[in-house]
C-alpha cells in the first residue's frame, strides 16, 4: 500500500508542476485556455493528492498527521483545497501562479522527510490529535493563501500595464478583501489549534502552556495577526502595510512550522 | 488622569503591547529557560550570560518585565471592555433599528428592483418587514447577524479571562512529584495522600516499540483511611482529593538492600546521577561508608544483544574507595554488610492542582466564540422603499467586505431580472 501512495504523491508532484507551468503559460501567453487547463490540472492533482493520504491513512490505521512528511504533505494540500476554493469562487486564476509555487515547495520539503510509517508513540495516542492537527493544517493553509494574495496585491501596481492580467486579477478593494477574509479563517482555526493543543497537552504533559518553542511561536503567530486585524479594523490600515504584514505573518508561520523543529527542540521535536 | 486612562484603554497601547510581548516572547524562545549563568557562559560568552541574568532572560516568563507586560495588556482589555461596552451597544441598537436605517442611503449603493422578494431571497436575507418611511412611502427591510457586532468585544473578554485563569493558576499551582519502583509507598507532598505503587511496566508492540507506560497506584488518605486504585498511563491521568497525577517519566533505577546475618537491615531505591537524596546510600550503622550510583552506560556490539551496565562508587568519609560495575545484580562486601544493587525501571508521576485550569478553557471557549462572531456573523441590513415609478430603490449597508457585498447584490438585481441605476462605493 506504501507503494501506491508514493506513486501517487510522484505523480501528484508532477500534476503539481503541471499545473504551475500551466498558469504560468497562462500569464506570459495571455490565453484563457491555459488557465483552465491548470485549475483541472490541479483539481485532478488534488484528487490523487487525497486519495495517497487516505492510502497512507489505512496504511497507518491512523490520520496522517503526525510527523514531518505527513504535516507537509496534509499542509500542501489544504493549501492547494483553499487556494482552489479562492480561484473559483472569485474566478481569480492568477492566483494559481502565486499559489502553486508555494504548493510545490512544501511538496518538495515533503518529499525531503522520511517516509516510514512509524506506530504513535504514548504522547500521541491521543483523540486530540486530529483536532488539534486538522486545524493547524487549515490555519497554515489560509495564511499561505492570504500571502498569495497579498503578494499579488503588491504586484498588482506593477501588473497594471498588462491589460490581459489586469482583467484576471480582482480590483485592490477585492483583492485586500479575500486575503482579509483568508486571514480571519486562518486566526481562527489557529485559535483553535492553539485551544486544542492546550486541553491535549494537559492531558498528556498536566500542564496546557509549558512555554515550549513550538506553543510560543504559535502564540507568536496569533499575535502578529491579531495585530494585523487590529490595525485594519481601527486604524483603517488597509492595502499595502497589510499585504506586507500578512506575508511578514506567513513567513512567521513557516518558521512555526519547520523553523522552529530545527532550531528549537522542545516537546513538539516530532511534529 | 483622564488622559492616562485613555492611553491605557487605546488601541495604539494595546497593539504597542501586543508587539513587545510578542519579540520578548520570540527572542526568549532562542534562549534555552532556566539555565545556569556557568551554562550560559559556556555557550554565549561571560558577557551575554551576564546580560540574561541581568534582564531575567534565563526564566523569561516569569521575569517581573514579562509579568508587567501581562499585566498592562489585562489592564488595557478591562478598561477597553468596559468603556467601549456602551459604544457596542449603541451599535448594536442601530443596527437593530430598521427605521432609522430607512432614512439613510447605506453604503452599498442604489439600484433599483421590481421583485424585491427574490433579491431579498437570493442574498439570504429571509422574509423582509414591512415598514413605512418617515414620508409615508412603503418599505421593505432586512437585517440578519447583528449579533456579529459584539464578536470582537466577546472576544476580548475570553482572552482577558483566559490570561487571567492562567496568571491564577501558575500563582495558586501547586505540582509535585512522586517517583518509585513498584512495592514502594511514597508520600504526595502539600497532599496529605501516599501512594503505592503497585505494578509498572512499558507496554511493547511487536516490533519493540513503546505503545505505552502503565503505572498501577494505590492511593490513600492516611486521615480517612480511605483508599482507591487507579491505573494512570500517558494521556490518561487520574484525579484524588483535587489533585491529577500523570505518568511523566520513567528510567533505569537501582534497589539497595543491606544484609547483614541474611537478615535484611536497610532499603533504598537510587537514581543515576542524581541529588544526593536521590543517589546516595549512606550505611546507617556504618556511616562512614556510602554509595553513589554513578550511572549506566549500554554496550552495544553487532550480533549482540545490547547489554547495560550499571556504575556505583563507594566512598569512605567522602574519598572515593573504588568504583564498581554490573551487568545486572551486584553484590559488594562492606565491613561484613552484603550490600546488593538490583536494577530496577522507575516511574516518574507528576501530582498538579491548578484550580483555575477551568477558568482559563472558559476563555479560551469565549475567545473562540468571539472571533466565530466577529468573523462569520457579518452584520447586514438590505431595504427597498417603494419610488415614484412603482419600481423598487434597493439600498443596504454592511460594516464589512462592502465590496464583496454590493458585487452579491448586482449579482441578486441581475437575477431578478432588473436594471442598475447607481454603482456602490464598495
Amino acid at each position: 500500500m506504501q507503494n501506491a501512495e508514493n506513486i501517487l504523491f510522484t505523480i501528484t508532484m508532477i500534476g503539481y508542476f503541471g499545473a504551475m507551468a500551466l498558469y504560468f503559460l497562462f500569464v506570459v501567453l495571455k490565453k484563457e485556455q491555459l488557465a483552465r487547463a491548470a485549475g483541472i490540472l490541479q483539481g485532478a492533482a488534488l484528487i490523487l493528492h487525497t486519495a495517497a493520504l487516505v492510502l497512507r491513512g489505512i496504511a497507518a490505521g491512523r490520520l496522517p498527521m503526525t510527523n514531518q512528511y505527513e504535516f507537509a504533505t496534509c499542509f500542501a494540500w489544504a493549501l492547494c483545497l483553499v487556494s482552489l476554493i479562492f480561484i473559483r469562487k472569485y474566478r481569480f486564476s492568477v492566483l494559481g501562479v502565486f499559489a502553486m509555487p508555494i504548493i510545490f515547495i512544501i511538496m518538495g520539503y515533503a518529499a525531503m522527510q522520511s517516509r516510514d510509517i512509524k506506530p504513535l508513540m504514548p504522547a500521541l495516542q491521543s483523540g486530540w490529535l486530529a483536532f488539534h492537527v486538522s486545524t493547524a493544517i487549515i490555519a497554515y493553509g489560509s495564511f499561505g493563501v492570504s500571502a498569495a494574495l497579498s503578494a499579488i496585491f503588491l504586484m498588482r501596481g506593477k501588473l497594471k500595464e498588462n491589460g490581459f492580467l489586469d482583467q484576471h486579477i480582482p480590483t485592490e478593494n477585492k483583492l485586500d478583501l479575500i486575503a482579509y477574509r483568508s486571514v480571519c479563517l486562518g486566526l481562527l482555526f489557529l485559535t483553535l489549534t492553539i485551544i486544542t493543543g492546550a486541553i491535549w497537552a494537559e492531558r498528556a504533559w498536566g500542564s496546557y502552556w509549558s512555554w515550549d518553542p513550538k506553543e510560543t511561536w504559535s502564540l507568536v503567530t496569533w499575535i502578529i495577526y491579531a495585530v494585523y486585524l487590529h490595525l485594519r479594523l481601527r486604524r483603517g490600515w488597509k492595502g499595502k502595510a497589510a499585504a506586507i504584514f500578512a506575508v511578514i505573518g506567513f513567513v512567521c508561520v513557516i518558521f512555526t512550522y519547520i523553523g522552529v523543529n530545527t532550531f528549537l527542540p522542545g516537546i513538539h521535536s516530532y511534529a | 488622569m483622564k488622559k492616562i486612562g485613555k492611553f491605557l484603554s487605546s488601541m495604539g497601547f494595546a497593539v504597542t503591547l501586543l508587539v513587545v510581548l510578542a519579540a520578548a516572547c520570540a527572542l526568549s524562545s532562542l534562549v534555552e529557560q532556566g539555565l545556569t549563568q556557568e551554562m550560559y557562559a559556556a555557550r554565549y560568552g561571560e558577557g551575554t550570560a551576564s546580560l540574561i541574568m541581568a534582564l531575567q532572560v534565563n526564566d523569561a516568563y516569569h521575569s517581573i518585565w514579562f509579568i508587567a507586560l501581562s499585566g498592562f495588556l489585562c489592564l488595557n482589555l478591562i478598561l477597553c471592555s468596559v468603556i467601549r461596552f456602551p459604544f457596542f451597544r449603541r451599535r448594536y441598537r442601530a443596527e437593530k433599528d430598521f427605521a432609522g436605517a430607512l432614512e439613510t442611503d447605506g453604503n452599498l449603493g442604489e439600484r433599483e428592483t421590481g421583485d424585491p422578494e427574490s433579491v431579498f431571497g437570493a442574498l439570504h436575507m429571509g422574509t423582509p418587514e414591512k415598514h413605512t418611511t418617515k414620508d409615508g412611502r412603503e418599505a421593505l427591510i432586512a437585517g440578519k447577524n447583528a449579533a456579529g457586532i459584539w464578536g470582537a468585544w466577546i472576544c476580548h473578554l475570553g482572552i482577558l479571562l483566559l490570561i487571567a485563569g492562567f496568571a491564577l493558576g501558575q500563582m495558586t499551582l501547586k505540582e509535585n512529584t512522586v517517583w518509585g519502583i513498584p512495592g514502594e509507598t511514597k508520600e504526595l507532598p502539600e497532599t496529605g495522600l501516599t501512594v503505592t505503587i503497585d505494578d509498572f511496566r512499558t507496554e511493547t508492540r511487536e516490533d519493540g516499540s513503546v505503545d505505552q507506560y502503565v503505572t498501577e497506584i494505590t492511593v490513600t488518605d492516611p486521615v480517612s483511611g480511605k483508599t482507591e486504585k487507579a491505573s494512570v498511563s500517558v494521556n490518561h491521568p487520574a484525579s484524588f482529593g483535587g489533585f491529577t497525577l500523570y505518568q511523566n517519566n520513567t528510567g533505569a533505577a537501582a534497589l539497595a538492600t543491606v544484609e547483614r546475618d541474611g537478615q535484611e537491615i536497610q532499603r533504598k531505591t537510587l537514581l543515576p546521577q542524581g541529588t544526593m537524596a536521590e543517589s546516595v546510600l549512606g550505611l546507617e550503622d556504618q556511616p562512614e561508608y556510602a554509595f553513589y550510583f554513578a550511572g549506566i552506560r549500554t554496550m552495544r556490539e553487532e550480533g549482540a544483544e545490547d547489554r547495560t551496565l550499571y556504575f556505583y562508587d563507594l566512598y569512605r568519609n567522602g574519598t572515593l574507595q573504588q568504583d564498581y560495575y554490573f551487568l545486572g545484580d551486584g553484590t559488594i562486601d562492606v565491613g561484613g554488610d552484603q550490600v546488593t544493587f538490583s536494577p530496577r525501571t522507575f516511574t516518574l508521576l507528576v501530582a498538579r492542582q491548578d484550580r483555575f485550569a477551568p477558568l482559563a478553557l472558559v476563555g479560551g471557549v469565549i475567545t473562540m466564540i468571539g472571533l466565530l462572531m466577529a468573523f462569520c456573523l457579518q452584520p447586514k441590513t438590505l431595504w427597498t422603499i417603494r419610488g415614484e415609478n412603482g419600481k423598487w430603490i434597493l439600498r443596504g449597508r454592511c460594516r464589512k467586505g462592502q465590496a464583496l457585498m454590493a458585487e452579491a447584490i448586482e449579482e441578486a438585481v441581475k437575477t431578478a431580472g432588473t436594471h442598475r441605476t447607481k454603482k456602490g462605493n464598495g
